[in-house]
C-alpha cells in the first residue's frame, strides 16, 4: 500500500456519513531527482493497479513554432517514425504487443511524450522512449506520410465547429502574439514542413537540461532509477533554454465580432471572452471556485439561463484557459441558427449582470462545497497524477502550493470573490466568435461591435483572422 | 446524455480487472422491492459514486415515441415530490456532488459522484425521484428545446451521427434498434406528459434496476440507508419482454447519404452479430482489437499507413441485450472515390476470411485487453461502470472477474469461426457518406 492509500485509509477510520470533518485531500509525496545532464526526474508512487504512467516533458511548445505553426507538434508525433536502433514497425509492434498506450501532446509552453504500461513491461518501454527522444531519425518518406495525414485531419476538423472553436477563439485573442500559434498547427503551415525542419527543431530543443521525466504508479524506485540512468545518462546536455513567452498581449480597443461562415451549418457555435490569467496564478484556486458558479457546473449561472430556463441550448459553460505567462477566459455555447441572436443577447446580459452585481453567499458556499467534493477524483489516475506533476514543473509551482487547494477554497470570502469578479474577469471589449451560416445570420452582429464575416476555410491558414 | 457529451449508441467496455479487487470484495444485496444492489468498498479517495442501471432504452420504444427513453432521462432531473424543478441539482451540488446520465439502445444509467459523507443526501434525492417523479408542463417544453439542441449539435459536429443513423435503420428492418437513441425529430416535438407517465409506471420500477455503489463507504451503512429510503418504494412488476426479433438478413444492403461540404468519403460497414451475452462475444471483441486498435492493427497498418487509402479506421463490437452490429468506420483519403475505399476494405476482409489471424496478433489483442482492464479498474467510476455493464449485459458482475480467463481461452480457430459465421456479404449493410453519389 502506498502512502496516499495509507493516509486515506487512516482518514477513513474516522469517517461516517455526514458526521466528522475529513482531512484535506493531498497528492502522494513526490520524490525529485536529477541526472548529471540536468534532466529532472519525478517519482509519484501509487500502487493500486500494476501499471506505470510515464511522461517525458520538454520545456518548449507551440509558442516556439515561429511561422511554421505545427512544427513542435509534428516533430513530437514524428519521434516514433524510427530511431537509431528501432524501426517504425518495431516500435509500433512492441507498443501494441504489450498493450502500451503511447501518445504525444503539444501545449503552448511544453511538449510531452507519454506512455502507460504494465509495471512488468517498463524495462522494455524505457529504452525505446529514450531513443525516440534522444536519437530519432525522421525518415523523410515517413515524415511525408505523417504530414499529409495531419494536413487532411486539420482540414477535416472544420467539419466540427465545436472542436475548433476554442482554438480559433485563442487565435482571435492573441493575434500576432506567439500564443496565437495553435498547438497542432494549421493545414497551410503543416503542408510546408519537411523532414529537415524536424531534424533541426529536434536538435535545437530536445535536450536534457530542459526535460523532465515523471514516473507515476506501482514501481520499485531503485530499479527504475537505474533504468533511467542507463537509458538517459548519455543524453548530451546542450544550450537550449525553456521557451519563455514574455511578449505582452495587446489590449483590445473595442468589442470585435468574427463570424466564420460555414454554409451548411444549422446551428451557431459561440466563444465569447477575452483576457484571462496565467497558469497557477496566485488567485487560481479562487478563480476556479468563481468560474464554477458562473459556468463550470450544471447549476451554473450561464447554464441555468441558457439551457435550464430558456431551452436555447444543450449547454453553456465558461472557462479560464491558462498558459505560462497569460491566459484567456471564455464562455462557450451553441444554439439553432434561428435562435442565434436571442442566445447571444441572453449570454451577454447574463454575463454583464454577473460582472456588475457579483454573487451571493449561498451560491458561493455551494460552489466551494462542489469544488472540494469534485477535487479528489480529478487526480485518481496515474495519467492525471503524472500530467499534473509535469505541469507543476513546467510552470515552476511547488506541490505545497497545490496541496493547499482545499484550505484556499475555504478561505475565500464573499467580499474577496466579488472583488475578484470585478478585477479578473474581462468586463467589456470582448472577442465574440460565431461559427454559423452567414447567409441567414446576416450583419445583425454589428450591434455588438466591429463585425467581420470570413469564410471558414481561412482557419486553414496562419493569416490573422 | 444530460450533460454536454455524446449520446452513446452502444457501450464501450474497457476490460478485465485489478489484482487488488476480487469477486469476494463485491457485496451483493437485493432490496425487498426487487432492486439489485452491488457495493464495492474502495477507500483510495474520500469519495464514492452511485450508478443506477435501469433496464429501459430505445429498444423499449415504439414508432411515435422514439427518443422517449432519452427524454425521460432528462426529466428525471426536473422535479419530484419533495424537490421542485432545479432543486435536485442545486441540492446535490451544494453537498459537493455532481451527476450525469446516459441513455443507450438498451439501458438508461444515472450516475452520481460525491464526497462520501454526502451519501445520505444522495440517497434521499434518488429515492424521491424514483418514488414520486413529477412532470411540470413548463419543464417538459423547455427540456424539449434542450433535447432538440442535443440532437442538432450531434449532427452539426459529427458526420458519423447522420451516417450511422441511416445504416442502423437499414440494417434493422423490424427490431427497435432501427431508430436512433435520440429519436426522430417529429417525435421529440410531439410526445406528451401522458407518454412520460406511462413510461415511468411501466419501466421505472425498482425491480427493473441495478444499483452499483463504489467508494469510501461502509457497505452495511449503505444497505441500511437504502433499506430505509428506497426499499419502501414498491410496485408490482410484470416485466416487459420484447416481442420483435430481427429477421435474418438475406443479402447485402446499401445506402447513400449525400453531404456536399464533406471533405472525405465516409464508409460504414455493419454486420449482424449476436447479443453481448453470447459465447462469441469474447472472440468478436478480440477481433475488433486485432483489426483496428493501434498502429500495428490490421486495418490501420494496411489502409491508413501503407496504402494511404484511409485517414482513419475503426472496428466496433456492438454490445446489446439483443443481437447487435459489428461495425467498421472508415474515413477515406481526400479525393478518393468511395468504391476505391470499399474495394480495399473488402480485400482485407477477404484475406481474413481466407487465412484468419496469427497467434501473435491474437496474443497482442489479449494483452491489450488485459492492460485495458487494469486501466478500467484504476478509478472508482471505472469500477462502477464495469460492474454494472457485466451485471446487465454480460451475464452477471461475477463475469468481470472471469474476463481474463474468457479472453485467454479464445483461439485462432475461434476467430476464424466467428469470421466465417458473421462476416459474410449477405449479412451486411454498407453506408456511404460523400459529396455526391457515384454511378
Amino acid at each position: 500500500m502506498n502512502s496516499l492509500k495509507k493516509i486515506l485509509a487512516l482518514t477513513a477510520l474516522t469517517l461516517s456519513f455526514g458526521t466528522s470533518a475529513r482531512a484535506e485531500f493531498k497528492l502522494p509525496p513526490i520524490q525529485s531527482l536529477s541526472l548529471d545532464n540536468g534532466m529532472k526526474i519525478f517519482f509519484v508512487p501509487q500502487n493500486e493497479v500494476p501499471l506505470v504512467h510515464i511522461t517525458l516533458a520538454i520545456a518548449t511548445g507551440s509558442a516556439s513554432d515561429g511561422a511554421l505553426w505545427g512544427l513542435t507538434s509534428v516533430t513530437a508525433d514524428a519521434l516514433s517514425l524510427g530511431t537509431k536502433s528501432y524501426s517504425k514497425q518495431k516500435i509500433e509492434d512492441t507498443f501494441d504487443f504489450y498493450g502500451i498506450d503511447y501518445q504525444t501532446v503539444t501545449n503552448k509552453d511544453y511538449t510531452t511524450i507519454e506512455a502507460s504500461v504494465a509495471t512488468a513491461d517498463l524495462p522494455k518501454l524505457l529504452p525505446i522512449v529514450a531513443e525516440l527522444v534522444i536519437a530519432p531519425k525522421f525518415p523523410s518518406a515517413e515524415v511525408d506520410k505523417l504530414r499529409n495525414r495531419t494536413v487532411s485531419q486539420l482540414k477535416k476538423g472544420k467539419e466540427s465547429p465545436n472542436r475548433i472553436a476554442s482554438k480559433v477563439f485563442e487565435r482571435l485573442y492573441y493575434k500576432d502574439h506567439p500564443y496565437a500559434s495553435t498547438e497542432d498547427g494549421v493545414a497551410a503551415t503543416v503542408q510546408k514542413l519537411k523532414a529537415a525542419d524536424l531534424v533541426n527543431f529536434h536538435a535545437a530543443h530536445f535536450q536534457p537540461q530542459i526535460a523532465a521525466l515523471t514516473i507515476a504508479g506501482d514501481f520499485d524506485a531503485g530499479q527504475v532509477k537505474t533504468l533511467i540512468e542507463q537509458n538517459f545518462g548519455a543524453w548530451k546536455k546542450g544550450a537550449a533554454v525553456p521557451t519563455q513567452v514574455t511578449a505582452p498581449v495587446k489590449p483590445l480597443a473595442a468589442t470585435e465580432v468574427l463570424l466564420l461562415d460555414k454554409s451548411d451549418s444549422h446551428e451557431t457555435t459561440f466563444r465569447i471572452g477575452g483576457i484571462g490569467a496565467p497558469g497557477f496564478n496566485k488567485d487560481w484556486v479562487k478563480l476556479t471556485v468563481i468560474n464554477t458558479l458562473l459556468g463550470g457546473r450544471f447549476t451554473s449561472i450561464l447554464n441555468e439561463e441558457l439551457r435550464v430556463k430558456s431551452g436555447y441550448t444543450y449547454g453553456a459553460k465558461s472557462m479560464f484557459n491558462n498558459f505560462h505567462s497569460s491566459g484567456t477566459f471564455f464562455i462557450s455555447t451553441f444554439t439553432a441558427t434561428e435562435t442565434t441572436y436571442k442566445t447571444l443577447d441572453l449570454a451577454l446580459a447574463t454575463y454583464k449582470k454577473f460582472v456588475e452585481n457579483g454573487i451571493d453567499q449561498k451560491t458561493l458556499d455551494s460552489a466551494k462545497a462542489y469544488v472540494k467534493g469534485q477535487f479528489p477524483p480529478q487526480y485518481e489516475t496515474l495519467a492525471t497524477l503524472s500530467d499534473l506533476t509535469t505541469e507543476l514543473w513546467a510552470y515552476g509551482i511547488s506541490i505545497d502550493q497545490f496541496n493547499s487547494f482545499e484550505s484556499q477554497v475555504d478561505a475565500l470570502t464573499l467580499d474577496e470573490a466579488n472583488a475578484l469578479i470585478k478585477s479578473k474577469f474581462p468586463r467589456d471589449k470582448l472577442e465574440i466568435l460565431m461559427i454559423g451560416k452567414a447567409s441567414v445570420l446576416g450583419a445583425e452582429a454589428k450591434k455588438y461591435g466591429t463585425l467581420r464575416i470570413v469564410p471558414i476555410d481561412k482557419v486553414d491558414t496562419a493569416l490573422p483572422l | 446524455m444530460k450533460r454536454l457529451g455524446f449520446l452513446l449508441s452502444s457501450l464501450i467496455v474497457a476490460l478485465p480487472l485489478s489484482a487488488a479487487t476480487s469477486k469476494e470484495d463485491v457485496q451483493e444485496f437485493k432490496l425487498k422491492n426487487g432492486m439489485k444492489v452491488l457495493i464495492l468498498k474502495d477507500s483510495s479517495i474520500p469519495n464514492a459514486n452511485m450508478y443506477t442501471f435501469w433496464k429501459v432504452g430505445s429498444r423499449n420504444e415504439l414508432p411515435g415515441i422514439t427518443g422517449l427513453s432519452h427524454f425521460f432521462e432528462h426529466m428525471m432531473f426536473n422535479g419530484s415530490k419533495h424537490y421542485p424543478p432545479g432543486s435536485f441539482d442545486t441540492t446535490m451540488e451544494a453537498a459537493g456532488g455532481s451527476n450525469n446520465a446516459y441513455t443507450t439502445n438498451d439501458v438508461t444509467v444515472y450516475t452520481n459522484w460525491f464526497p462520501s459523507q454526502s451519501f445520505s443526501t444522495i440517497v434521499k434525492l434518488e429515492a424521491d425521484r424514483i418514488g414520486a417523479l413529477s412532470f411540470d408542463d413548463t419543464k417538459i417544453n423547455s427540456e424539449r428545446g434542450v433535447v432538440l439542441s442535443e440532437r442538432s449539435t450531434g449532427l452539426e459536429n459529427d458526420p458519423w451521427e447522420e451516417l450511422s443513423t441511416v445504416v442502423r435503420s437499414t440494417a434493422f428492418l423490424a427490431h427497435p434498434y432501427s431508430w436512433p437513441v435520440i429519436g426522430w425529430e417529429p417525435d421529440i416535438k410531439a410526445w406528451t406528459k401522458a407518454d412520460l407517465q406511462h413510461y415511468f409506471d411501466t419501466y421505472y420500477n425498482p425491480a427493473n434496476a441495478v444499483m452499483v455503489v463504489v467508494g469510501d463507504v461502509d457497505p452495511s451503512a449503505v444497505i441500511k440507508e437504502l433499506q430505509t429510503k428506497i426499499e419502501p418504494i414498491s410496485r408490482p412488476f410484470e416485466g416487459h419482454p420484447l416481442r420483435t426479433i430481427e429477421p435474418e438478413q438475406k443479402g447485402e444492403r446499401r445506402v447513400w447519404v449525400l453531404k456536399p461540404t464533406i471533405t472525405n468519403p465516409h464508409l460504414m460497414v455493419a454486420y449482424h452479430i449476436p447479443a453481448a451475452n453470447h459465447a462469441d462475444h469474447y472472440a468478436l471483441d478480440l477481433l475488433s482489437v486485432i483489426l483496428s486498435d493501434g498502429p500495428s492493427s490490421r486495418l490501420y497498418k494496411s489502409l491508413v499507413d501503407e496504402q494511404r487509402i484511409a485517414l482513419e479506421v475503426g472496428a466496433n463490437n456492438g454490445e446489446g441485450l439483443d443481437p447487435e452490429l459489428f461495425t467498421f468506420d472508415v474515413v477515406g483519403a481526400e479525393g478518393l472515390k468511395p468504391s476505391r475505399v470499399e474495394k480495399a476494405f473488402d480485400k482485407e476482409i477477404g484475406a481474413l476470411l481466407a487465412k484468419g489471424v496469427t497467434e501473435r496478433e491474437l496474443e497482442k489483442a489479449k494483452n491489450k485487453r488485459l492492460v485495458g482492464l487494469y486501466r478500467g479498474m484504476e478509478t472508482i467510476n471505472g469500477k462502477a461502470q464495469l460492474l454494472g455493464n457485466y451485471e446487465v449485459f454480460l451475464g452477471g458482475y461475477q463475469n468481470l472477474f472471469q474476463a481474463p480467463t474468457r479472453y485467454k481461452a479464445v483461439t485462432v480457430q475461434d476467430i476464424k469461426r466467428v469470421l466465417s459465421t458473421y462476416f459474410n456479404k449477405s449479412n451486411r449493410t454498407i453506408g456511404i457518406l460523400d459529396q455526391r453519389q457515384e454511378n
